[in-house]
């Protein structure tokens, strides 16, 4: 009763805060709020990527070159001759059989390795984080000056890589960056060096993901480490490997920054991959509407990995659901 | 030899072995970095090298003094590198301060709105993302040249939000589904409108993730290099594509190379400790969380 | 203090889904009312609705004589308490009760006087400096209702609000919202999937099923007078016995190994109620009589399983193929395995229509 009376004497108060109390902002409602919020970032992928790659499609059936044509709208319609002279060009499949030759050992080492060690640091031990921390830094450093202190350390003269394979163990020097089987090899150790962290972080959040229970389980069943490996772990953070591997195959794919410092934009033709060769067609030979075709055939080519990765990846995962 | 692979001191023994080569392969290059960026130019080359400092080499600050100053008619000025320092860090700063502030009002937007095809269209902002920029970059350099772009601040930092854009979108969705309807819904049923719920209650919530969101950004931006190297080759040179030009054509300055690497790298490895704990979230778009 | 009436409400999702059909539901000024139902029931979506939280597809909620439908929720006088309670975790305590009176611009002295008063009231005055996530969940619990109490509105809401305390706090929280809500003569909407809640806080409890509202009564008139066969499975512990059985010409019912004569009186009010035979025979657990002397009116059955709880046992008898569960006091005792005698209090035996499951007596 007594809290009765309390309440009616503070009825003034109430005044105060019986809603509708505020009316700022009414006339933001939600509806207008979805279009405020989204269209900046909508308007600018459609001017910064979406526009872009309609006008590069547009390029590719044309014979743009700013050598002959003074604005682009002056280039001559060829339809598919550009995509025709590139198909039956012997050169550009050895360009994709490069990129492939780069892209396939890069992303198996840096798999092999990252999941290793990966597996090794997946149990706790004194430094653990410090240690792991340490070797997730390499791939957040910029590639470009990645490529050129490695391109320190391979010089075959003054480099420390050799002076430790020639002059500590005895091998005979290799010319990294210069001869063309060894070149394609220091793209692979450097993107390695700088990329194996990141399958390393992924796989370590896989494995320590795998409930330690299961473990358990299996010991009592007296199953074997192998065993334990094959039939636990590896179903468990297949989807998430393969996430990495995706992510990996992608970006290597793509890669450009390390070639250029590296290896010069990768030496002479036939040791470039094909970004590198993309680039010299657009700015060295000033081909721009050839350039523009092939990098619709590279976009291609990336779209049917990408869908066939996801498709796999989607088995994986409502193989392990079930 | 099964039975001593199972004695505990040699299975710890092989396990710091396997550790320390770990750590040598991942470590050593930066280690040698740095020690290099301390040596008189002569002594980076020399065979055998020079692995110790104070032991086998007295360490010097020549390089870092080399490269951040330069004798122009016999006063000591700013180098080129600082320039090209200036423009990295304003330009990478802007466009991530622009890129986490649309981002995330876009980002709250799914997270908390039925928008029509969600689905298709956080895929599709996601898919710029994955574009090789080698290919974007023909047509952007031509558009950029017609609107006169080319070798200015706007044009890059535009490219590096665009860049930007997808991933804040997609992380701080992730962090915003975290974070309970409930907050807003209960501040709006105290009188508030949904704009100052946002504001008062889910932004100071989310101010955390927006930061390690926009480290990431910021890196991204920080470590591009063939649009600078394409759009902004003069005035407006971040340190990127400088830094190709610094080693010289000639005969290499690998000294003055460490120097202006480890400078230019040592904001990220600071960054990177400060953000470990998102690194995972991070570098997979916010796909992977622990 | 205001009356809620919600009127013909529909709500169907955008993928078709309906979640709530037609409701019609009218809370008098000051009464607690009980939302009860299993998940998926249709109860958070109608909560949320007179929040305004949610926006109905038709029908009209009404606060006091004011229809709502198109008021935002911060203008429809009400306080919601959540099940995880949102408290704010980047402000204290005091902010977090204190937030709703700054929304409303209510003067600096103004808010600390009450916020310091609803605080005492709740006991929370110790934990108004300290940061939510710092305290425990019964404190969390009391600050959520801090700051619904806080703004004296015309309704609370409550969504599970106890679901996360462990049991001995569930109890005394109970207990206490009660009272508060006596004290304060508000009208209060709980939601709950916990039957034990609903039958000790609510004035009424209204049941609801896949959108539809089962009924609405006093607990222990929906206890004893279930008027639809979910509501009669859903409400009690252990659940009622069901038997589906077919009522004969001369009076008998018969199910699958199982007879039972029903006393003529009963006979005649399901005529009168009912045209087809197939029924649902339904029975409390504690309307069962267990005894060892078989009579007329008794049946057969074997122990199957016996469950002592200390202040109860539970048995499981087999009649045929049909199931059992009896309630005694703990003197009573048989031997698992044995053969006793049972049979049912029939003042208290309820029969469902199988087809419409609705209450025939």
């Amino acid at each position: 009763m007594e809290k009765q009376l309390e309440q009616f004497s503070d009825v003034n108060a109430q005044q105060l805060v019986r809603p509708p109390t505020r009316r700022r902002f009414r006339w933001l409602t939600d509806r207008l709020l979805v279009n405020i919020f989204l269209w900046p970032t909508f308007l600018l992928l459609l001017f910064i990527t979406v526009f872009p790659l309609v006008w590069s499609l547009y390029l590719s059936f044309t014979s743009y070159s700013p050598k002959r044509d003074s604005v682009w709208t002056a280039a001559p319609w060829v339809g598919f001759q550009n995509y025709a002279e590139l198909l039956a060009d012997k050169d550009i499949w050895a360009r994709f059989t490069t990129s492939a030759a780069v892209v396939v050992p890069t992303v198996l080492f840096e798999f092999l390795l990252g999941f290793g060690v990966a597996f090794l640091f997946s149990r706790q031990f004194k430094g653990r984080s410090f240690i792991t921390t340490a070797i997730l830094i390499p791939m957040m450093l910029t590639t470009v000056v990645v490529g050129l202190f490695w391109r320190f350390m391979l010089q075959a003269d003054i480099g420390i890589v050799n002076y430790f394979i020639h002059d500590i163990f005895g091998f005979p020097a290799v010319f990294w960056l210069t001869d063309t089987k060894a070149a394609l090899a220091s793209l692979v150790l450097v993107d390695a060096w700088q990329w194996t962290p990141f399958v390393f972080l992924i796989s370590l959040a896989g494995l320590s993901a795998v409930p330690k229970y299961l473990y358990e389980a299996a010991e009592v069943d007296r199953a074997s480490g192998w065993f334990k490996f094959r039939h636990i772990t590896l179903p468990l953070i297949s989807p998430l490997l393969l996430i990495a591997i995706i992510f990996r195959l992608m970006d290597t794919y793509k890669l450009f920054d390390l070639v250029w410092v590296l290896t010069n934009g990768g030496g002479s033709t036939n040791t470039k991959i094909v970004p590198s060769y993309l680039y010299e067609i657009a700015f060295g030979s000033l081909d721009i509407g050839k350039a523009s075709a092939l990098g619709y055939i590279m976009l291609v080519v990336i779209i049917a990995l990408a869908n066939i990765l996801v498709r796999v990846l989607n088995q994986l995962k409502t193989e392990s659901d079930k | 030899m099964n039975s001593i692979l199972k004695n505990p001191l040699v299975q710890r023994t092989m396990f710091w072995l396997a550790t320390t080569l770990v750590l040598v392969f991942f470590m050593f290059p930066l280690y040698w970095l740095v020690i290099s960026s301390f040596k008189v130019r002569g002594d980076v080359t020399l065979t055998p090298p020079t692995l110790f400092p104070f032991v086998q080499f007295q360490p010097t600050l020549d390089n870092y003094i080399d490269i951040l100053t330069t004798t122009r008619g016999g006063t000591t000025v700013a180098s080129p590198f600082i320039g090209a320092l200036v423009n990295s860090i304003l330009i990478s700063g802007t466009a991530t301060l622009v890129a986490v502030l649309l981002g995330t009002l876009a980002a709250y937007a799914f997270s908390r709105f039925r928008i029509p095809s969600e689905g298709n269209l956080m895929f599709f902002i996601l898919s710029t993302r994955m574009l090789p920029p080698i290919v974007v970059i023909i047509p952007i350099f031509l558009m950029f040249s017609n609107l006169g772009l080319r070798n200015s601040f706007v044009g890059l930092t535009l490219l590096y939000v665009t860049a930007g854009l997808p991933f804040v979108v997609w992380m701080m969705k992730g962090f915003f589904d975290e974070i309970p309807r409930e907050y807003e819904d209960a501040a709006m049923m105290d009188g508030y409108s949904r704009i100052e719920a946002v504001w008062k209650i889910v932004i100071p919530e989310a101010i955390p993730a927006m930061l390690s969101t926009a480290v990431f950004v910021l890196i991204t931006a920080w470590n591009e290099f063939i649009f600078a190297l394409r759009l902004n080759p003069d005035k407006f040179s971040t340190v990127p594509p400088y830094l190709v030009t610094v080693i010289g054509y000639g005969r290499p300055e690998w000294a003055r190379m460490a120097a202006t690497s480890v400078i230019f790298l040592l904001p990220i490895v600071i960054f990177t400790v400060l953000v470990r704990n998102h690194l995972l979230r991070g570098v997979t778009f916010g796909a992977v969380r622990r | 203090m205001a009356q809620v009436t919600i009127r013909n409400m529909v709500k169907r999702f955008a993928n078709g889904a309906i979640a709530v059909d037609n409701l019609n539901l009218s809370i008098p000024d000051g009464e607690f009312l009980v939302l009860l139902g299993p998940s998926g029931c249709g109860k958070t979506t109608t909560l949320r609705s007179v929040a305004g939280l949610e926006r109905q597809t038709t029908g009209d909620i009404l606060i006091g004589d004011r229809v709502v439908n198109d008021l935002p929720p911060g203008m429809r006088d009400i306080a919601f308490v959540f099940q995880f309670y949102a408290l704010y975790p980047h402000m204290s305590v005091y902010e977090n009760v204190a937030f709703p009176l700054r929304a409303a611009q209510v003067k600096k002295d103004e808010v600390d006087r009450r916020v310091k008063r609803v605080a005492q009231q709740l006991r929370i005055e110790h934990v108004l400096r300290r940061r939510p996530n710092r305290l425990s969940s019964g404190d969390q619990q009391r600050v959520a209702l801090g700051r619904a109490m806080v703004r004296q509105p015309q309704v609370f809401l409550m969504d599970e609000p106890l679901t996360n305390l462990d049991a001995g706090l569930r109890a005394d929280m109970r207990a206490e919202l009660k009272h508060l809500q006596a004290d304060l003569g508000i009208t209060m909407i709980y939601v709950t999937h916990d039957q034990t809640e609903a039958m000790s806080m609510g004035q009424r409890v209204a049941v609801m099923n896949l959108g539809v509202l089962q009924q609405v009564g006093a607990p222990l008139d929906v206890y004893e007078r279930p008027s639809t066969l979910f509501v009669a499975g859903f409400i009690g512990n252990p659940p009622m016995n069901f038997v589906d059985v077919r009522l004969d010409t001369g009076g008998m019912l018969y199910g699958s190994g199982f007879s039972l004569l029903l006393p003529i009186e009963l006979v005649e009010k399901v005529r009168k109620e009912q045209t087809q035979p197939e029924l649902v025979f339904g029975v409390r657990a504690e309307d069962v009589r267990l005894s060892n002397d078989s009579k007329l009116d008794t049946l057969q059955a074997f122990v199957a399983a016996v469950e002592p709880l200390g202040d109860e046992t539970i048995y499981t008898l087999q009649i045929g193929e049909v199931f059992f569960r009896a309630s005694t006091t703990p003197s009573v005792r048989f031997a698992l395995g044995t053969h006793i005698d049972l049979s049912f209090n029939m003042d208290r035996i309820h029969l469902f229509d199988a087809k419409t499951q609705k209450r025939v007596i």
